[in-house]
């Protein structure tokens, strides 16, 4: 039994190992993309507004009491599908998010351990809410609240990165400052 | 550290070579002999993996202070566990340490490695191949340290030979997989000019993301405002 159960974790240790030590894909190396960061179709939060109105019941209960059944019930599946795309483009927001918060910290001189479990927080609670409410969405429901939520994690994140940048920046002004100083024994200001 | 590894090891297998020739594979300073060096040996495993990991993320200081963290409370878990376990009374106690070791060690480097993959760092072939090696042996040594007791109470008489061929042989093909990574050169260090590279990248970055989040930030606040108005 503790054979089995010692063989088990290392093997699950050895693949693991296999998959750390990987090579990272094209996409994911450490460099950053800047072009995506320009992308015009990233910001899909800003359509919530929209989304909302299209999730709401109002326009299909108003169908419904004027007698169009079938046209109702198109409305519907196409209004669950423009839901259903919005919440797979919020994904990308948000992985697009993360991908930049983590470059950041990698190039930073220091990381904030409290700061780095926040963003692993933040993300494990994205994702619950994203499986959530795409399980939702399969049972039939429509959960607005919970999309509302979820683009507010999105908004959570991205304060959190411009907190993290902002001090970030600041060290690298220090830094800067301290290498272009003609006191800092480089020789700099000797004729 | 990474040669004082090797060069102990070496000085270890000659100097059991002559205590077992002396004294015997079954007997008492055999035993204290072995476990007295073991413990030195398993000491600059840990120094020379940590140097090694500390080569690789040079330019990443940042990401270093997270992986030195989770080395540190390995290295008190081992500690810790070291204390609780070591003098048990059925006299399996060195064993479990020695177990309780490398499995601490395999798992607080393969997080390590984990946490580098995490934040897409792009690490040498040569450091992964090392760091790799440390922990597929720690991996090999949970196995056969576990089959040694389950060995032993089953009664097969010949367990000590199977615990050292299986330990024997694994470290021998780690040592063949680290002479062929060994062979290629390590790829120099941009850290030569760290804060220029650094702030070169954060200025260029730095005003896109910020715009990019603003904007958001402000479309969501303002849905928000509407939703509670």
């Amino acid at each position: 039994m503790t054979l089995m159960l010692f063989s088990g974790l290392a093997v699950l240790l050895l693949t693991a190992l296999i998959w750390a030590l990987r090579a990272p894909s094209r996409s994911s190396r450490g460099n950053f993309d800047l072009n995506a960061l320009e992308q015009p179709n990233r910001r899909h939060a800003t359509y919530l507004s929209l989304v909302r109105h299209a999730a709401s019941s109002d326009d299909l209960a108003f169908l419904s009491k004027r007698g169009y059944a079938k046209l109702q019930s198109r409305l519907h599946r196409e209004r669950r599908k423009v839901v259903l795309l919005y919440l797979d483009q919020l994904r990308c927001d948000f992985e697009q998010l993360t991908r930049t918060a983590r470059a950041i910290a990698a190039l930073s001189p220091s990381v904030g351990v409290r700061q780095e479990f926040q963003r692993a927080q933040l993300s494990f609670e994205f994702l619950a809410r994203y499986y959530a409410i795409r399980l939702a969405f399969g049972w039939g429901f429509v959960p607005i609240a919970q999309l509302s939520q979820l683009s507010q994690v999105v908004s959570q994140l991205s304060i959190q990165m411009e907190t993290s940048m902002k001090e970030f920046g600041e060290r690298a002004a220090m830094a800067a400052r301290t290498a272009s100083s003609p006191l800092d024994g480089n020789d700099a200001g000797v004729v | 550290m990474f040669a004082w590894y090797m060069g102990l090891n070496l000085a270890q297998a000659m100097i059991m070579v002559e205590v077992y020739s002396h004294f015997g594979f079954n007997s008492g300073p055999s035993y204290r002999i072995y476990w007295a060096t073991q413990v030195i040996v398993m000491i600059v495993q840990t120094l020379a993996s940590t140097e090694i990991l500390h080569r690789a993320l040079e330019d990443y200081p940042g990401i270093w202070e997270l992986v030195w963290r989770v080395i540190l409370f390995a290295i008190i878990a081992i500690i810790g566990y070291a204390w609780a376990t070591a003098n048990s009374k059925d006299g399996w106690g060195l064993w479990a340490v020695h177990r309780g070791y490398y499995f601490t060690f395999a798992v607080a480097f393969v997080l390590c490695l984990l946490v580098v993959r995490h934040y897409s760092i792009s690490i040498d072939p040569v450091y992964k191949v090392l760091l790799g090696g440390f922990c597929l042996y720690s991996c090999g040594v949970i196995v056969a340290d576990t089959l040694v007791k389950s060995l032993f109470l089953q009664n097969f008489s010949r367990y000590s030979d199977v615990w050292n061929g299986f330990e024997l042989l694994l470290f021998f093909a780690v040592l063949l997989v680290w002479v062929v990574a060994l062979r290629h050169p390590v790829r120099v260090s941009a850290s030569s000019q760290p804060s220029q590279a650094t702030g070169g990248a954060y200025e260029s970055v730095s005003p896109q993301v910020n715009a990019s989040l603003r904007e958001m930030n402000d479309t969501l606040r303002k849905f928000f405002g509407k939703q509670a108005a």
